[in-house]
């Protein structure tokens, strides 16, 4: 039987506010991934984590994204959904944050939809969570994001768009063929 | 490139049913878990019932979870923490009202598992239905507040029935290289 879930690359980083994988094949249907993070910052919170995609190996900054999302709020125990639109990044997703490495990575599992083709936008579905030690408390979010371009997607970069640093986070990127 | 997504174990409860779904010596080789749940209990009392799931025997309060939910009607969200267990949606075999052969589904993933200085987050999507009025989902992120690796996982009902026969789990393994 053939094998159709397969490693593309795994990072793991530190000290470095976002991380990007380039040149990824465009042998596969779709692509999966995972990432298990943390950000230091002064106080423990959650913070914003992004993700931007590109083709010929050139991240997209322009306003060609959208995301929409629904969640579960720990900090409140409020729940909701909301839409972002002409964004320049997908930017829905969570990491958590400490002032030091309090033991706690956040999840999350990322699925780019028929990301080689060049005819149609492309989709992400997303689902995060964040901790936050300091009130026992877990932020889930699930989402949909498009990208309104017809670029195939050869580049994607994880980011925590509050600027603070990763510490001993990875991030793997898997690719699934449909035969 | 090397394949790295495998089957670690499936379990189908067979005739008669039993109380627990159990993995244990699970190998410590991959570096993410996928487990999928096809769940019916014999639970008479309600449209739905929960799964229970630990880690390593582990019943105390280290488990947290949020999540939000929706039943058809009605949308909701719950933020729980510490409690003795993660918890989804499963199917119940016996109520007057639940259509036959109807089971809940789930799908738990755990990045890291086999970390010894990292608590265990993980992400899980669950529904159950009855084929009718009721209709559940639940969208959850959780945490384990240990930091030992996962090496076993139980499931039982949440009310304390057994499983039925035909549920199913499987365990997957996925590698990151």
């Amino acid at each position: 039987m053939a094998q159709t879930y397969e490693v593309i690359e795994s990072k793991t980083f530190s000290a470095v506010t976002s991380v990007t994988f380039t040149s990824i094949p465009q042998t596969y249907t779709d692509l999966v991934l995972i990432v298990n993070s943390l950000a230091y910052y002064a106080s423990t919170t959650y913070l914003t984590g992004a993700i931007r995609v590109g083709a010929s190996n050139t991240l997209d900054t322009a306003s060609n994204y959208t995301d929409t999302m629904s969640y579960s709020d720990g900090v409140t125990g409020n729940s909701g959904s909301t839409r972002s639109g002409s964004t320049t990044d997908f930017r829905y997703l969570e990491i958590p944050a400490t002032p030091t490495d309090a033991g706690v990575r956040g999840s999350w599992i990322c699925h780019f939809l028929n990301y080689s083709n060049s005819t149609t936008y492309k989709s992400i579905l997303f689902q995060t969570s964040a901790i936050n030690t300091a009130n026992s408390t877990i932020s889930m979010r699930m989402g949909i994001g498009s990208h309104i371009t017809t670029d195939v997607i050869n580049t994607i970069q994880v980011k925590n768009n509050d600027s603070t640093n990763f510490y001993s986070s990875t991030a793997t990127l898997y690719g699934i063929k449909a035969a | 490139m090397a394949a790295t997504y495998k089957a670690i174990q499936t379990i189908t409860v067979g005739s008669g049913g039993q109380a627990s779904i159990s993995f244990t010596s699970i190998p410590q080789t991959y570096t993410d878990l996928n487990l999928k749940l096809s769940l019916k209990s014999t639970r008479t009392t309600d449209y739905i019932d929960d799964y229970n799931l630990s880690f390593n025997s582990n019943a105390a309060n280290y488990y947290w979870m949020s999540w939000t939910n929706y039943n058809g009607t009605m949308r909701g969200d719950r933020n729980i923490s510490p409690y003795s267990w993660i918890y989804g949606n499963a199917a119940t075999g016996s109520h007057a009202s639940q259509t036959p052969n109807t089971f809940g589904n789930a799908d738990l993933y755990f990045p890291n598992y086999t970390s010894a200085t990292n608590y265990k987050s993980g992400l899980v999507n669950s529904v159950t239905e009855q084929n009718g009025a009721q209709v559940w989902n639940n969208f959850q992120g959780n945490l384990w507040a240990n930091s030992a690796p996962i090496t076993s996982i139980a499931l039982v009902s949440g009310v304390g029935g057994n499983w039925v026969q035909y549920s199913t789990a499987t365990l997957y393994g996925i590698k990151n290289s």
